[in-house]
């Protein structure tokens, strides 16, 4: 990486009096960096000589910006040139991870349509949060079973009954790093027995957020 | 389509043969069903339908259906169904030291039995094999630990030798390499 090149190719633009600034938006498995020239993004074919492209490896550098795993940042900012002559970054950033809890949580759950006839020849699991729910089957042996609509919906309602009063429970339960849990995903196996031991996922999202920072890009 | 323990088969006759090898009885298949006609078909066929054979089962194209059908058979089945021929047998004396609930140390002298089989490729469904007729070999060797039989495949440049202790030290290693028979006789002071 040619810093020197870098610099002199913002320090020029700044000079012509233009916007040199760069906006980001990483995380989840992948890093988004954009420099932006009055507002427009600049538009260089990939290359390991690209000021743009260098510069927004630089930036997720020095800023750390995540790519992997469920940790995000987005955020926004401005080019500088100090007293030092250094090149500075004026920029805002929202970041937040996610991590999660496991805790085994035993529930009833009804079976009106007798599905449990079904065990000797398949799994049969519960999965699912508040937004979504899958009744997921595999056939270990013989043929396959087709289930009807209302038999997925049998479940589904017993989830939700389940989610909420997990929901319900939560402040009663130890914080985590200070955090309440913030989303429930939870999952089991129908046995033979009416009470099925869930898998409780439990899901806590820490935030941060930061306004006019500053961070020397290149000396 | 029809599934055992999981694996996906295309047709009824197979997958009930295969649970005839298994020894299930009709009442547990019939529990496995759930279409009528199905149910109805195993009730009417179940009983007069020959168990799956060895030979059928590695002559499946799909590797988990292979690995499913044979499950149910015992490997000393499926080498005496595969026309095995055994080329060599040596059996040799072995001293260890051993340590008995109290922690004592005590030698046991026991003798260890080694056979060396081959079977055809084409039993296998291989025919030939750059104009060759191939053939697999693997040693037999007994767990003294647990007295279960272990059948280990070698290669055939190991095989060729027509030794059994050769084939069996071939199946260890010392810092990557295979030992040889010298080596196995000479070295081997514990083994599992």
């Amino acid at each position: 990486m040619n810093k020197t090149k870098i610099k002199q190719t913002i320090q020029q633009l700044i000079w012509e009096g233009k916007t040199v600034g760069a906006d980001w938006d990483c995380g989840g498995d992948e890093a988004i960096v954009q420099i932006h020239i009055n507002g427009e993004v600049w538009d260089e074919p990939y290359g390991e000589t690209s000021v743009s492209w260098q510069l927004g490896d630089l930036l997720i550098d020095i800023l750390g910006l995540p790519s992997a795993g469920e940790c995000y940042n987005k955020g926004e900012g401005l080019f500088h040139l100090n007293d030092q002559d250094q090149l500075v970054l004026h920029f805002s950033y929202n970041q937040y991870y996610v991590d999660y809890l496991e805790e085994k949580f035993p529930w009833t759950i009804k079976d009106p349509h007798r599905i449990r006839q079904h065990l000797s020849k398949a799994n049969i699991d519960l999965i699912g949060g508040k937004d979504h729910f899958h009744l997921h089957t595999m056939i270990q042996q013989g043929d396959p079973i087709e289930l009807p609509e209302e038999v997925t919906d049998a479940f589904k309602k017993q989830v939700i009954v389940l989610i909420e009063h997990l929901e319900e429970r939560e402040p009663s339960q130890e914080k985590y790093h200070g955090q309440q849990a913030k989303g429930f995903y939870v999952q089991g196996t129908l046995t033979a027995d009416e009470v099925v031991v869930f898998s409780v996922s439990k899901e806590y999202c820490f935030e941060e957020n930061a306004e006019n920072e500053q961070v020397i890009i290149i000396d | 389509m029809f599934f055992v323990d999981g694996v996906r088969f295309n047709d009824l006759q197979t997958t009930l043969r295969i649970y005839r090898q298994q020894a299930k009885s009709k009442e547990e298949v019939l529990s496995y069903f759930s279409e009528a006609d199905n149910k109805q078909e195993v009730a009417r066929v179940y009983d007069s339908l020959m168990p799956f054979t060895v030979q059928e089962a590695i002559l499946l194209p799909n590797s988990e259906q292979r690995m499913v059908s044979l499950r149910g058979f015992e490997i000393e089945d499926i080498v005496a169904k595969l026309d095995a021929e055994k080329i060599d047998t040596q059996t040799i004396t072995k001293k260890q030291i051993r340590w008995d609930k109290q922690l004592k140390p005590q030698e046991v002298v026991f003798e260890d039995t080694y056979e060396l089989f081959k079977i055809g490729a084409k039993i296998l469904g291989v025919d030939r094999w750059w104009g060759q007729e191939p053939a697999i070999y693997f040693v037999k060797c007994q767990c003294p630990s647990t007295d279960r039989n272990y059948f280990i495949y070698v290669p055939a440049k190991v095989a060729k030798e027509n030794d059994a202790i050769t084939a069996i030290a071939w199946t260890m290693r010392f810092n990557g390499v295979p030992l040889n028979k010298e080596q196995y006789l000479n070295l081997m002071y514990t083994e599992s």
